[in-house]
């Protein structure tokens, strides 16, 4: 990848990265470490890298630095204060739930999906909230497209079940 | 629930699903789904509940990268970055250089060669016209010139034979033979 399309892939793919990681993380300060490790780390690795799949890699690179803070952030807790459940952690004000509004439902959505497996909720993020298109989401997971399409309509069941257990129901 | 019942909630459901994928279903699809959910009251539930979900889930506003953190991105990848963006900017000028060049070429030459073909022909002419005009001006002059001359000569013969005759008494006779004096007019 030349340092031209590592700029085109910056421009495009930041707001993409950076929002998916403040989903996950749920935590303004880290969702932007991770951003900008991804983005820094696509350009390190712009030699082996197809300029045409640098969404792709950088929403890979980005959910895989995700992972990694989840982990630790389990390891803290444990120190801390016991077992946790790795999805349960809540990392502080989480920014698009601020931004959510007034609307309880909106909200009691966003806490749902914090409740959510890592990767149940990283499919419900790419496709539902950032609207990415199968194909793509796919390609960053890794999976076909009938197994993508199969764990979606599993992880919205899920987020369904998780509202109707916090007794929220839509 | 009956075994049969619970199948169809199960296509009914997976049915739901891909019509919320944003998927077309063929018409013997959607018909059966329409039918499953107006008789079932779960699936109906199910389905109006999971496109609430799916409502919120797309209305959450989704931050983008703040521009201190983009430039940090950009200052970490700024030695070789900054080259790269130069060079791409060299390599603009560059292009621009040799395209304007191009145009200085293509546009300029035929004007800046027209233009000069256009100086020599009205030199050409006006060197044609002064030298007609230089010509008439010396036929003018030379004409002015024997004029001149011709008067000079004329006025040189005339006094001169006029004052000779006047400096020298004609004498019809043979008598006289004495030379004349100045002033002497024979009187």
């Amino acid at each position: 990848m030349d340092p031209r399309t590592f700029e085109q892939a910056v421009v495009e793919h930041k707001d993409r990265v950076h929002g998916y990681a403040a989903m996950m993380l749920r935590d303004r300060v880290e969702a932007q470490d991770v951003a900008q490790e991804a983005l820094v780390r696509l350009w390190r690795h712009r030699e082996e890298v197809d300029g045409s799949l640098a969404g792709v890699w950088l929403l890979r690179t980005t959910r895989n630095l995700c992972i990694d803070r989840l982990r630790r952030r389990v390891v803290r807790s444990e120190v801390e204060d016991g077992p946790e459940v790795l999805e349960r952690h809540d990392g502080g004000a989480p920014d698009p739930e601020r931004l959510a509004g007034s609307s309880e439902t909106g909200r009691a959505v966003l806490r749902a999906l914090a409740g959510l497996s890592e990767a149940d909720r990283t499919v419900v993020v790419l496709r539902e909230v950032q609207g990415l298109p199968y194909e793509e989401i796919a390609g960053t997971l890794g999976v076909p497209l009938g197994t993508l399409k199969a764990r979606l309509h599993r992880a919205r069941e899920r987020l369904r079940a998780e509202l109707v257990r916090t007794g929220v129901a839509p | 629930m009956s075994s049969i019942e619970r199948l169809e909630c199960v296509r009914a459901r997976r049915l739901a699903h891909a019509r919320l994928d944003g998927d077309v279903l063929a018409p013997e699809d959607a018909a059966l789904l329409d039918t499953h959910l107006a008789g079932c009251e779960p699936c109906r539930v199910l389905g109006v509940e999971l496109a609430e979900i799916q409502r919120e889930l797309r209305g959450i506003p989704v931050p983008g990268l703040d521009a201190a953190v983009l430039e940090r991105v950009w200052g970490s990848t700024s030695r070789a970055g900054t080259a790269a963006r130069g060079s791409v900017a060299r390599r603009s000028w560059r292009v621009a250089a040799a395209a304007a060049g191009l145009t200085l070429a293509l546009v300029g030459l035929p004007w800046i060669i027209g233009e000069r073909r256009e100086r020599e022909a009205v030199r050409d002419a006006e060197m044609r016209r002064a030298t007609v005009e230089a010509r008439l001006v010396l036929a003018v002059a030379g004409s002015a010139l024997r004029r001149a001359e011709r008067a000079v000569t004329e006025d040189v013969l005339v006094r001169g034979i006029g004052a000779a005759l006047d400096r020298t008494p004609i004498r019809w006779s043979g008598a006289a033979r004495s030379r004349p004096t100045r002033g002497d007019n024979g009187a």
